[in-house]
């Protein structure tokens, strides 16, 4: 517990969280990519798959 | 492919900035992979959309198909970190170290044997990543740094790689350029020889500096020439897929031979201590331990029985992608079941098949551990989490480029500028080829017919060109990201991939320069 507080006073829980959001938004992204861009050819949700991509590659910057 | 982008120095500096922002940022900034990888992800991206006239329905293809390549690529390591983690539990692990550490006890016999033959014979069998993700780990525990570990087998298992997998690169460079193979494969395989050898003096310099490499001399010359002539033999007896397997296997039994021999002269007393070290007690039986791995090896050559082959062709997954055309008019074909995982022939269905048995045989025999398998697969999340993000966001790079023609277009560069010289950097674009994309068989596809056209337009020879191709991409393996990713996942060196990277690129380069500089001597004074 006490290691947890030592974590969220110096950030590292919230980077820690950040690094497995980043990793799970690409994995859940992955077939949306494929299915909005090659499958549907939609491309509201071609540009909200690479939203998300896009967003998963800021956290990784930040928390990595 | 249509014309693409304009040659020009602007166009060229753009496509190299992804490249560029990816290097500088794990080399000179030390950042971790995932960081560096996201940053030239997003950078590629902005460049793709605003200078090379992509849309975004092209570069979420490009995308996608990096997806599809990183899933092939982590599927192997998340499966081979979990068996590693599992014999570890077990207790597997250190006793594997301990006999093979007894096996070889002089280090630089040990980097030799395992870091540069065994290496090179997993590539032989299996390829694609699992040498690194096999003998790493090991080498670590014989007493190696993990750092050192990584590096020596990232640039250890580099000669086997054309040849390796069962051929696979090296049947790609024949099919694309359409060069018979009785003609490319004996003269690859004798260009092929420089290289073999200079990546044994390579391990044993990354094992104890220059101290190892004057004591490895004889050894060094010795394993090499046996695994040079073999290679050569096989490739000119026809029987190309088996090079580097049997080559690798020659090579650990003439170092095991010459290790014992007064030809390699006696470690320090400093070594003598690391050997001593690593004596402790306990555990299950090397057989035992090193089950799961045996049946690793036994699945891998089982799955290459043509009647095995037959029987899973039809047994595979991938996605199809459709063509797709830039602004500029770069065309890519459309291309169907992209990075296949075939079931019986993928190291991860392979990997898993291997754990089930072992999990089978020991608890039969009562030597599981009750609860190993969650440790082992908890390990394992945290270990690959990092890694899958630094790989999924370098490849999805590499794929945005190679789709809008920056990759094609940084390769017509080197071509243009070096002109008469180009024999010397051609193995570079091999090079290139294999660190954007983590394989030697996607840098032949990629390059393959731009230097054979090169080759022609030059009027040097086509084989020698596409050999060199080749083999620069075969060396390019030790400096893949993709590749150095699985040696720093595996021993726990995660974040710190600059640090192997740096080590191992010297050597790659200068490897490198040595086959470019060889084939012009081919080309033009013999």
């Amino acid at each position: 517990m006490f290691d947890r507080i030592r974590q969220r006073a110096s950030g590292t829980f919230a980077k820690d969280r950040v690094k497995q959001y980043a990793f799970w938004a690409i994995a859940i992204d992955s077939p949306l990519v494929y299915i909005g861009a090659v499958t549907l050819d939609d491309p509201v949700l071609t540009l909200a798959s690479l939203a998300v991509l896009a967003g998963a590659g800021a956290m990784a910057l930040w928390a990595y | 492919m249509g014309d693409g982008p304009e040659l020009n120095v602007v166009n060229v500096l753009l496509a190299a900035l992804p490249l560029a922002a990816l290097l500088t940022s794990i080399l000179a900034l030390k950042w971790s992979a995932p960081r560096a990888g996201a940053a030239a992800f997003l950078v590629v991206a902005v460049i793709a959309l605003l200078f090379f006239e992509s849309d975004p329905r092209l570069l979420a293809i490009g995308s996608a198909k990096g997806l599809s390549l990183s899933f092939f690529v982590l599927s192997i390591i998340w499966t081979s970190v979990l068996l590693y983690n599992v014999v570890d539990e077990l207790g597997g692990i250190d006793v594997i170290g301990r006999t093979m550490t007894r096996l070889v006890e002089d280090p630089l016999a040990q980097a030799l044997v395992v870091g540069w033959a065994f290496s090179g014979f997993m590539q032989g069998i299996a390829g694609f990543g699992v040498p690194v993700a096999v003998v790493a780990p090991l080498m670590v525990f014989m007493g190696f740094g993990a750092a050192r570990a990584a590096a020596i087998v990232l640039v250890g298992h580099a000669w086997a790689v054309t040849f390796g997998s069962l051929g696979s690169s090296y049947f790609t460079i024949q099919l694309v350029t359409d060069i018979p193979g009785e003609e490319i494969g004996p003269h690859m395989a004798a260009l092929f020889a420089l290289p073999t050898i200079v990546t044994g003096f390579a391990v044993a310099h990354l094992e104890g500096g220059m101290k190892s490499l004057r004591r490895g001399i004889p050894i060094v010359l010795i394993m090499g020439g046996s695994m040079a002539l073999c290679l050569w033999l096989l490739a000119w007896a026809g029987a190309p897929q088996v090079a580097s397997l049997v080559s690798g296997l020659v090579g650990c039994g003439v170092g095991w031979m010459v290790a014992k021999t007064p030809l390699l002269p006696s470690p320090s007393r400093e070594t003598e201590r690391r050997v001593t070290a690593q004596e402790a007690q306990g555990g299950p039986s090397f057989h035992m331990a090193f089950l799961p791995y045996y049946a690793v090896l036994a699945l891998s050559v089982l799955s290459q029985v043509p009647a095995v082959k037959e029987l899973g062709a039809s047994l595979f997954w991938g996605l199809d992608y459709p063509a797709t055309e830039t602004g500029t008019g770069y065309a890519v074909d459309a291309q169907d079941s992209y990075a296949k995982i075939r079931l019986l022939r993928h190291p991860a269905p392979l990997i898993l098949l291997s754990l089930a048995l072992t999990y089978g045989v020991l608890l039969v025999r009562r030597g599981w551990r009750p609860g190993a398998g969650i440790a082992a697969a908890r390990k394992t999340y945290s270990q690959c989490v990092p890694t899958s993000v630094g790989i999924a966001t370098m490849v999805m790079m590499a794929l945005v480029m190679t789709d809008t023609g920056m990759t094609v277009l940084l390769g017509r560069t080197i071509a243009d500028i070096t002109q008469t010289a180009f024999p010397v950097f051609s193995p570079y674009i091999g090079v290139l080829g294999t660190f954007m994309t983590g394989s030697n068989t996607n840098s032949n596809v990629m390059f393959g017919v731009l230097q054979q056209e090169t080759a022609g337009a030059l009027g040097v020879s086509a084989v020698t060109i596409a050999a060199v191709q080749s083999i620069g991409g075969s060396l390019g393996s030790a400096i893949a990201p993709a590749k150095v990713l699985v040696g720093t996942a595996i021993v726990g060196l995660s974040g710190k991939e600059g640090e192997v990277m740096k080590r191992t690129i010297p050597y790659c380069l200068l490897i490198v320069l040595l086959v470019g500089i060889q084939a012009w001597i081919v080309l033009n004074l013999l």
